[in-house]
């Protein structure tokens, strides 16, 4: 058992579009740093975030949220605590990178009162931490496939929360837009003390960058812990049908995956 | 070019709003001079007063009313005349006034109102709406569900109007879109309006963080499911208390909001701001101009619009769709 976990997932159970997506999962994710959550397309690892942001309601069971059952919380007191952003966020080509990065002070703000100085003070430093400070003005329309991804992180940086969680940020970004992303977060996770936890496509990556990683399938729990425990020929085998081989990155000193097939 | 400020924008917006006002009080059927308009026994406010009021009033509420439609679903098209939510309004408060002859005014708007509402669900069914999707999704589809029911609940209102001779008198101009020349109990409907618009204000944050995206909106702390529901709730009211007054209106909820959004860009509480000055000018500049063409007679300012509105039309689509957009899927 977990000490003191960021999340406690009790027996939970979800059928979505005559899909049974979990039939009683359990876990926990622990409190501070990077969490990745793995496994193969359709595994339920964008639920599970969803169910965790609490944008998805489980069918029966329940998750705790730092001691907290996660159903008793206001919309608005969530999202005091927590940032969630969804993959493929939309295309609004109309806003000002300054003009959505605002929307993310939503919770914090009064009907009816203009931006006030800790807005804006969270505002800046949610473009300064994306590096976006010079363009603020900008339309969405005019940035690239990876600036405009840093833009949506900023939205969640700036709603100033402890908790972020984020469905595939590095979904169609090429890999040094890969690395500077998960760079950042490593970051933000290190220096401003916020735990992170998002769903990752590559196994490699999130072995490099994660404190702790889940690998599920079908809708359970195959394997949990450090990238050294979790990422093993074994969990490979049981996650992905893969035989491969895992060995150690000489640089890092992290598993990286080595198909055999 | 600097776009021009909001407050440029609202000063021009409602100075056309007082000129159109001046001209629908200046100009009628009958030719007179201001003076005898100012002290004559045309009685200024309880003729064309009150009917340049009517006009206003639901001049502001379609546009608004269309905005938020457009806004919810992500179609540029969504308007209460082409999503079907006016013809039902006017179906059912044709059907409360031909089978409760005693219904008061307020009964028949609450029945427009039920007739919004129903027909709204039944387009949301037809289109394959999902709450949990927001307004994604239901984009396409929408025009063509609509279409189908203003053509069923247009038609089944004319049926109903055209076999009674009192609904004749009654309502055979109202469903082209009449503004009344005397009240007949207009008060509640109007006084239902000036109520929506206000509270409307409210629900614009909200909605427009929905355009980010349901999860995203539920994850800033607004459930996309309420602030869907108020947005019906709130075009329902709107285009069923419009409706009860002048009958279905077409195009107005379509291109007021196109122009006020042009205006505006992505802060939807601005574009509400330039709806209403605007689409109680069109409106009212509708009647005007459909009392002064063919003097002494006289043309409903719903014709008037559907002509003008036509045109706008083919404007809008092609602004919208660009040369050669149709051949990309």
């Amino acid at each position: 058992m977990m000490t003191n976990p960021l999340f406690d997932i009790e027996n939970l159970s979800l059928r979505l579009g005559g899909r049974q997506i979990y039939d009683g999962f359990s876990g926990a994710l622990p409190n501070g740093g990077l969490t990745g959550i793995v496994g193969p397309n359709g595994c339920g690892k964008s639920t599970l975030l969803r169910c965790l942001a609490g944008v998805q309601q489980p069918d029966s069971g329940r998750i705790v949220f730092q001691g907290y059952p996660l159903a008793g919380l206001a919309a608005v007191e969530r999202a005091q605590f927590m940032a969630y952003l969804p993959q493929n966020p939309p295309l609004v080509p109309d806003m000002s990178v300054a003009g959505l990065v605002a929307k993310g002070r939503t919770p914090w703000r009064k009907a009816f009162r203009p931006l006030s100085g800790t807005d804006h003070d969270a505002i800046e430093s949610a473009l300064a931490a994306t590096g976006l400070s010079d363009l603020r003005t900008t339309r969405l329309s005019a940035l690239s496939g990876g600036q405009r991804q840093r833009v949506w992180l900023a939205l969640a940086l700036a709603q100033d929360t402890p908790v972020i969680l984020l469905d595939e940020p590095t979904a169609f970004l090429d890999l040094q837009h890969q690395l500077s992303l998960l760079r950042l977060l490593r970051q933000l996770a290190d220096e401003q003390g916020r735990s992170i936890v998002m769903v990752l496509h590559e196994l490699t990556l999130a072995g490099r960058f994660c404190d702790h990683l889940l690998g599920l399938r079908d809708g359970r729990l195959v394997c949990a812990g450090p990238a050294e425990q979790a990422i093993t020929p074994q969990t490979v085998a049981a996650l992905y049908d893969l035989q491969a081989d895992v060995a150690n990155d000489p640089i890092f000193g992290k598993p990286v995956v080595f198909p055999r097939e | 070019m600097t776009p021009l400020r909001p407050l440029y924008i609202y000063l021009l917006l409602w100075s056309l709003f007082a000129l159109v006002l001046l001209c629908a009080l200046r100009f009628g059927t009958a030719q007179m001079s201001a003076e005898a308009l100012l002290h004559g026994d045309a009685g200024l406010l309880s003729g064309r007063g009150f009917r340049a009021l009517c006009a206003m009033t639901v001049g502001a509420a379609l546009a608004v009313s269309g905005l938020m439609l457009q806004s919810l679903t992500g179609n540029p098209l969504a308007d209460p005349g082409i999503t079907g939510i006016n013809a039902g309004a006017a179906l059912m408060a044709v059907a409360t006034a031909q089978f409760v002859p005693s219904a008061s005014a307020g009964v028949v708007m609450v029945s427009a109102i039920a007739g919004a509402g129903l027909a709204g669900l039944a387009l949301w069914l037809l289109a394959g709406g999902d709450a949990g999707l927001g307004g994604e999704g239901i984009a396409l589809r929408l025009p063509l569900a609509g279409l189908a029911i203003e053509a069923l609940c247009l038609s089944l209102a004319m049926m109903l109007i055209l076999t009674d001779a009192q609904s004749q008198a009654r309502y055979l101009h109202w469903i082209s879109g009449a503004i009344p020349p005397v009240s007949r109990g207009e008060a509640v409907p109007l006084l239902t309006i000036c109520g929506a618009l206000g509270a409307g204000i409210f629900l614009c944050n909200r909605l427009a963080l929905l355009t980010l995206g349901a999860d995203q909106s539920h994850s800033l702390g607004r459930n996309p499911r309420v602030t869907i529901s108020l947005t019906l709730a709130l075009v329902t009211v709107l285009s069923g208390a419009s409706v009860a007054i002048v009958g279905p209106i077409a195009f107005l909820g379509l291109l007021v909001p196109f122009v006020a959004r042009g205006l505006a860009g992505p802060v939807l509480r601005r574009a509400y701001g330039y709806c209403v000055p605007l689409g109680a000018a069109v409106l009212m500049a509708s009647d005007v101009a459909g009392r002064v063409i063919v003097r002494p007679g006289e043309i409903d300012a719903g014709l008037i619009l559907a002509m003008f509105g036509g045109v706008g039309l083919v404007a809008v689509l092609t602004r919208l769709l660009p040369r050669g957009a149709g051949v990309r899927t």
